[in-house]
């Protein structure tokens, strides 16, 4: 997060000075490997594993045996890349779940606690932009996006005469990026969870021009994380290390949430304002909210019918 | 998180007991006549006691006579007590005669576990969405055994508005890119708007 | 049938490509002046577009808010030139004009050239290229019909197959010394020319599919990128003709130029009262559709890179308008060749960053952020674009010389081969 471009910095320079900091911070584990940290033959990995990458097919065509050798290859990468051990699961959904979440907008405080520990739990480069959460500081009185502050740093939040309202993909059951692919690189999934095929993506961006929450990103360049900061549980859909030129996007930490986990934003929320669950249980805390709050949902107008909510206490 | 580290054992009636008192509480509470909520779904509430510093408290309280008119009190005690603006003394909550209990409208005594239900004499709504998840954080997992933070785990229960603190860093640009500028239109509130156009109407 | 075809007879397939292809090394020093120049730019393209695949698109100027730019925009321009040369196969097939006829195999060479430089315009926008064949049916996963960017994958590549076979149909017919059968062609003819409408057409829904961005989001956009098609094809075909004209003794009849030139007034015409009507909407009453205009020509929160760009434009097609609109001006080559070059930069900058950019600012969040090309992204783009010069010079290289041929020979010759064929 320090390593913010100077505006006077030129790309390559910025470029080199990251690459520095990383083998700094990476200590060991990363100083044998960072030539492979910048621009590696064959991304990082054999030239076995490269061909076996460009010839994987679609991820809901591979049989057991495809769908492993895919998970080995991931593996291995990140064990030369960053000589860090990673676990690759290929969770299925569980059947009869089909996630909500819903973020109470008089708790949020806009401390972004959710914000960094997403960027920590889900593998994203950190010098690039990609980040699952943008928190919107909004004014009291309306409900204007266009006047809301994204880069907003005070002392401390929160500010007065503002409120706030964290934004992330909204797992539309009706998603307007998964009709926009045109490689079906993107699905939802039967737990209700929009993924993404790292490996088959092609990087046209349509999917991003598609979206009406701005809940899809881009790896303009090869996501760089320091090797101590790889988390090591991951899954194939989730936030396992991806390649440049793809789109990425939140799964509801698919990781975790396949697990009976709770979502490291949830978990990482100090106010409470984040609701998770099971939204076919009537049981569950996203249902009392959905169904004794009054909720409503961003843009339900276009017709995405997003599964996620927002809620004020009273 | 402490997920593990849960007390089992709370079990349902003495929640719905408290509804039920709450419910038959004063007339003018009668006029709004919450139906009592559907039971939900169990829950423990993380346990807090163990870490709190000065629990035991009867170590000293045991030695103590007990003075009931309200006064600053000293150190290791606040000194203030801004939760419901001076309306509240320590042994509105706290037993006066087990300082290790806190004590209901009833009379009963509750641990420093059941705050809640200490809580929730006064703040029904919330307690009832805190009781079913709309309110309040649960720890560790979205299914199975539901453990829930207590009202203490958040709210000073002295002074139970939350301070504002310090947002994490401001989102990053794209590599090679200058930070973002602010915004160089600055957005006011509806009354602000309003105050100002006001203002320059009545200007001469 | 068709191992005959193959073998290499005097007016065999075979002899006709090798003939065409072998008339591509015979040229003056101003042919290959030319070649040379326009291989340079290419290779300067493809040095950028090499450092583009090592570093990835950080060497662009885009990012998550603005995440298509310069290269998009130049695709949706060049699928209008492409759809464009629909114009002269109306005339030329279907009325039997003569002099248009001439002229409209240069037609269906521009429409090859667009097509094939919008289509790599795509490709070098993509962030996994080499993963190009995820799109392919059978061995990928093609999203018909429900992605609107696999129906323009479909209907570019049908459009450039069709304008290859046309052509390829009756070059081969001239080059045999006979005239092409009408019920053979005439049908693909008229299967091109829809074809042509659909695929700008496509292209505009690629874009006002979306209601995530309102700016896009417009019934209006469909018959915009039409009109704004017809301005910018004539306006090229007319330099092109005019150049042909110059280089090579190929017949060029003056009345082709007015009847284009007309073309271009008219569709200048409607497309500017198409501008007229957006910004009518856009703001009697602004509202959050509106914003995107408002960054467009008056700039939002103090960032307005386009409004200078935007303003052009419109000063640029109001000066073409004028001129074309006066009809001793239009008839002066000169005026007209100056309101062509207008006109077409005018609608570049319109239909391509004024249109594509905008749409991403504000972001659906609400933020402003501006895009400014790369040097990288202009070099790839530039290297695109003389590709495109090279397929036309390649494509009309071969063409000409065999049309050329067939004028020279004797009419009854023609009636004779065309007896015992």
């Amino acid at each position: 997060m320090s390593t913010n471009p100077q505006p006077d910095q030129p790309l390559d320079q910025y470029r080199r000075g990251f690459l520095k900091k990383l083998g700094l911070v990476g200590g060991a584990a990363a100083a044998t490997t960072l030539p492979a940290v910048g621009h590696p033959a064959w991304g990082g990995s054999t030239l076995g594993d490269a061909v076996g990458d460009f010839f994987q097919s679609h991820y809901k065509r591979m049989d057991p045996e495809e769908i492993e050798a895919a998970l080995g290859r991931i593996e291995r990468r990140a064990k030369k890349r960053l000589g860090v051990e990673i676990q690759v699961a290929n969770t299925p959904p569980i059947p009869g779940v089909v996630f909500g979440y819903a973020i109470n907008i008089s708790k949020c405080q806009g401390y972004r606690r959710c914000v960094t520990a997403c960027v920590e739990e889900n593998n994203q480069g950190r010098d690039s932009q990609v980040q699952y959460i943008r928190v919107l500081q909004m004014d009291k009185g309306g409900m204007n996006l266009e006047t809301s502050e994204h880069y907003y740093a005070p002392e401390t939040v929160p500010v007065d005469g503002k409120f706030y309202l964290p934004v992330q993909c909204q797992q539309c059951d009706d998603p307007p990026c998964v009709k926009a692919c045109p490689v079906q690189a993107t699905w939802m999934e039967p737990d209700g969870i929009v993924v993404i095929d790292y490996n088959w993506c092609i990087g046209c961006r349509y999917c991003m021009a598609a979206c009406p929450y701005w809940a899809r990103h881009f790896n303009w360049s090869e996501p760089q994380i320091p090797a101590e900061a790889l988390n090591p549980v991951t899954h194939y859909l989730g936030n396992r290390p991806r390649p440049r030129g793809v789109v990425e996007k939140c799964t509801f930490c698919i990781q975790r949430t396949r697990l009976g986990r709770q979502p490291a934003c949830q978990e990482a929320c100090p106010t409470g304002a984040r609701v998770f669950g099971n939204l076919l249980d009537p049981d569950s805390e996203i249902r009392y909210v959905l169904e004794n709050k009054t909720v409503f949902r961003l843009k339900e107008d276009l017709g995405t019918e997003p599964k996620f909510w927002y809620y004020t206490d009273v | 998180m402490p997920g593990s580290n849960t007390r089992s054992g709370v079990t349902r009636w003495p929640w719905a007991l408290i509804l039920l008192l709450i419910g038959a509480l004063p007339a003018s509470f009668a006029q709004a006549p919450e139906a009592a909520p559907p039971a939900g779904p169990g829950f423990s509430v993380l346990t807090r006691q163990d870490n709190l510093v000065y629990y035991p408290c009867m170590h000293c309280h045991q030695a103590l006579k007990t003075n009931a008119s309200p006064r600053p009190l000293y150190a290791p005690h606040l000194r203030e007590q801004p939760h419901g603006g001076g309306t509240f003394w320590c042994l509105t909550c706290h037993a006066a005669e087990d300082r290790n209990q806190l004590s209901l409208l009833t009379g009963d005594q509750v641990g420093f576990d059941d705050a809640y239900k200490v809580c929730a004499q006064c703040h029904a709504p919330r307690a009832r969405d805190w009781r079913h998840g709309g309110h309040g954080k649960r720890v560790g997992n979205w299914q199975g055994e539901r453990t829930i933070l207590g009202c203490p785990q958040c709210h000073n229960p002295h002074d139970p508005v939350l301070v504002p603190s310090p947002p994490d860093p401001a989102p990053p640009v794209r590599i090679g890119f200058p930070p973002p500028s602010e915004r160089t239109v600055k957005h006011h509130t509806v009354w602000d708007t309003l105050q100002h156009d006001q203002n320059g109407k009545d200007a001469p | 049938m068709f191992k005959r075809m193959l073998e290499r007879k005097p007016g065999g397939v075979v002899d006709f490509m090798l003939s065409a292809v072998g008339r591509l090394s015979r040229g003056g020093w101003l042919y290959w002046l030319w070649l040379v120049l326009l291989l340079g730019v290419m290779g300067n393209g493809g040095f950028h577009y090499l450092d583009q695949l090592r570093h990835g698109l950080m060497i662009t100027g885009l990012s998550d808010q603005i995440s298509w730019g310069f290269y998009i925009a130049n695709f949706a321009f060049l699928v209008g030139i492409a759809a464009s040369a629909v114009l002269l196969v109306i005339p030329a097939y279907i009325f039997h004009r003569q002099e248009v006829k001439d002229v409209v195999l240069l037609g269906e060479a521009v429409a090859v050239a667009a097509v094939i430089t919008a289509m790599t315009f795509v490709m070098v926008d993509l962030g996994r290229p080499e993963r190009f064949w995820h799109m392919i049916p059978g061995i990928g996963e093609f999203n018909f019909p429900v992605s609107l960017l696999s129906w323009d994958v479909l209907v570019l590549t049908g459009y450039l197959l069709l304008n290859l076979l046309i052509p390829f149909y009756i070059l081969y017919c001239h080059f045999q010394g006979r005239e092409p059968s009408f019920r053979v062609y005439f049908p693909w003819v008229l299967l091109a020319m829809f074809w042509a409408i659909s695929i700008h057409t496509v292209t505009a829904f690629l874009f006002s599919a979306n209601p995530a961005r309102p700016f896009w989001h417009t019934a209006l956009l469909g018959p915009r990128f039409i009109a704004s098609a017809f301005v910018s094809g004539p306006a090229l075909m007319i330099a092109a003709l005019q150049i042909i004209r110059a280089v090579t003794r190929y017949p060029v009849s003056q009345k082709v130029m007015h009847m284009l030139a007309l073309i271009m007034t008219i569709a200048l015409q409607i497309s500017l009262f198409f501008v007229i009507a957006e910004l009518f909407t856009d703001f009697y009453n602004e509202g959050s559709h509106s914003a995107s205009s408002r960054y467009l020509f008056f700039g939002l929160d103090g960032h307005a890179a386009l409004r200078p760009w935007v303003w052009c434009a419109l000063g640029l097609n109001l000066l073409a308008v004028l001129i074309l609109m006066i009809n001793p001006l239009r008839e002066n080559m000169f005026f007209l060749n100056l309101a062509c070059l207008l006109a077409f930069v005018g609608i570049w900058i319109e239909k391509g960053m004024a249109l594509v950019v905008p749409g991403f600012i504000p972001t659906p969040l609400g933020e402003v952020a501006d895009y400014v090309p790369t040097s990288a992204e202009l070099m790839i783009s530039g290297g695109i674009w003389a590709m495109g010069l090279l397929v036309f010079t390649l494509l009309a290289k071969m063409a000409i010389p065999i049309e050329l041929a067939q004028r020279d020979r004797p009419a009854e010759a023609v009636a004779g081969a065309a007896a015992t064929t």
